[in-house]
């Protein structure tokens, strides 16, 4: 699992905006069991990592956020930012050529 | 499962744990309880979730929450400029900025647990100084080399030296095990338990009514310990705070 934190590093932004962009609205706790479903358990985000993340892509400007009363307490849901959705796709596209450039890479010593 | 009353309990030990941010903190308490939800919705017993979401949040380093903000260029050349200009007088005051930086960050007053009239308080062994080789929180384990949860704090004593009860209480449990060594505890008024392990000797018996100052056993290297010392943890309601609080009467 450790090593999954290494390279979370520089790619979490990135999959927050992503998974936000697929998802719709999603809350941090939803984003955290998401990825832990899709990745088979591989992929544990804790909350030290998650929420940092969502929050300085608030201040940044390429999420927003909206509040709601569920279960009588209040969820915090983020969004992705339509004015900036350019830059959302751009990084996103980035990331996922940079992925299949290290598959291609990586994949004599598989 | 009183949800009123764990949704308060989330938020206090989040407070505790140094989210001082209103927001964060009800973001945080949304996190916990949709967890135990979830737990709960997997069949694990709702007492044992909560349990275990309090261990959690106990073991959350707040310091890891804090967005950094990406200055912009300008901005890095004034702050070097600053730093500079600021570099004399730092210079001058070298050693009491030293020792100021080997002092632990400053954790927050355990407000809720300062209400009950009487916490263990107190040096827990017998001696004019205490020192402190290792503090509660996160650090590098000496043996694994792993970052973990110090659950409590090592004071360096010669073997033999008096350990005293912090408060009066009960002794619920005594014995040997192979990272405590020979150790005791003791639980308190008002949800509070005392922990002392890597000891010598052990001078009190389980379920002895035991009174605060009160010699209960010997400094030890035993169990899975470098050097003599004493292991001290407290307890609040299971969950370990920092002895250090604690240490001033
Ligand atoms: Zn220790």
């Amino acid at each position: 699992m450790d090593s999954n934190k290494k390279f979370l590093n520089g790619t979490l932004n990135t999959i927050v905006l992503a998974l936000l962009r697929d998802n719709g609205r999603m809350y941090g706790y939803e984003i955290c069991q998401k990825t832990k479903e899709a990745t088979n358990n591989q992929i544990n985000l804790t909350e030290g990592a998650i929420y940092p993340t969502l929050h300085r892509l608030e201040k940044e400007g390429l999420l927003f956020s909206t509040k709601e009363k569920v279960n009588g307490r209040v969820r915090k849901y983020y969004h992705v930012n339509q004015s900036s959705i350019k830059e959302v796709n751009s990084q996103i596209n980035l990331l996922a050529q940079f992925v299949g450039n290290l598959r291609t890479l990586l994949k004599p010593s598989l | 499962m009183n949800s009123d009353h764990t949704t308060n309990r989330i938020s206090d030990l989040l407070r505790l744990a140094g989210f001082k941010d209103k927001h964060t903190v009800e973001e945080l308490t949304d996190h916990y309880l949709s967890h135990i939800e979830n737990e709960v919705k997997l069949g694990v017993n709702s007492q044992q979730a909560v349990r275990e979401t309090f261990q959690d949040i106990a073991n959350l380093d707040s310091s890891q929450f804090k967005v950094k903000k990406n200055l912009p260029a300008n901005r890095w050349i004034l702050l070097c400029v600053f730093l500079l200009t600021t570099l004399g007088f730092f210079f001058l005051q070298s050693n009491s900025t030293k020792e100021k930086l080997n002092t632990p960050s400053n954790t927050p007053t355990p407000l809720a647990l300062q209400i009950n009239n009487e916490p263990p308080n107190g040096a827990p062994i017998l001696q004019n100084t205490l020192d402190i080789t290792s503090d509660f929180g996160m650090r590098m384990h000496p043996y694994t080399k792993s970052r973990k949860h110090h659950r409590g704090i090592d004071i360096r004593a010669k073997i033999g030296t008096p350990v005293i009860a912090t408060g009066t209480g009960k002794v619920i449990e005594t014995g040997f095990k192979k990272k405590p060594g020979k150790y005791i505890i003791i639980q308190h008024e008002e949800g509070f338990t005392t922990k002392f392990y890597h000891l010598s000797e052990i001078a009190v018996e389980e379920n002895e009514e035991i009174k605060k100052g009160q010699i209960i056993g010997k400094v030890g290297n035993s169990g899975l310990s470098m050097m003599p010392h004493l292991h001290y943890e407290i307890l609040k309601d299971e969950i370990p705070v920092n002895p250090k609080e604690y240490l001033e009467p």
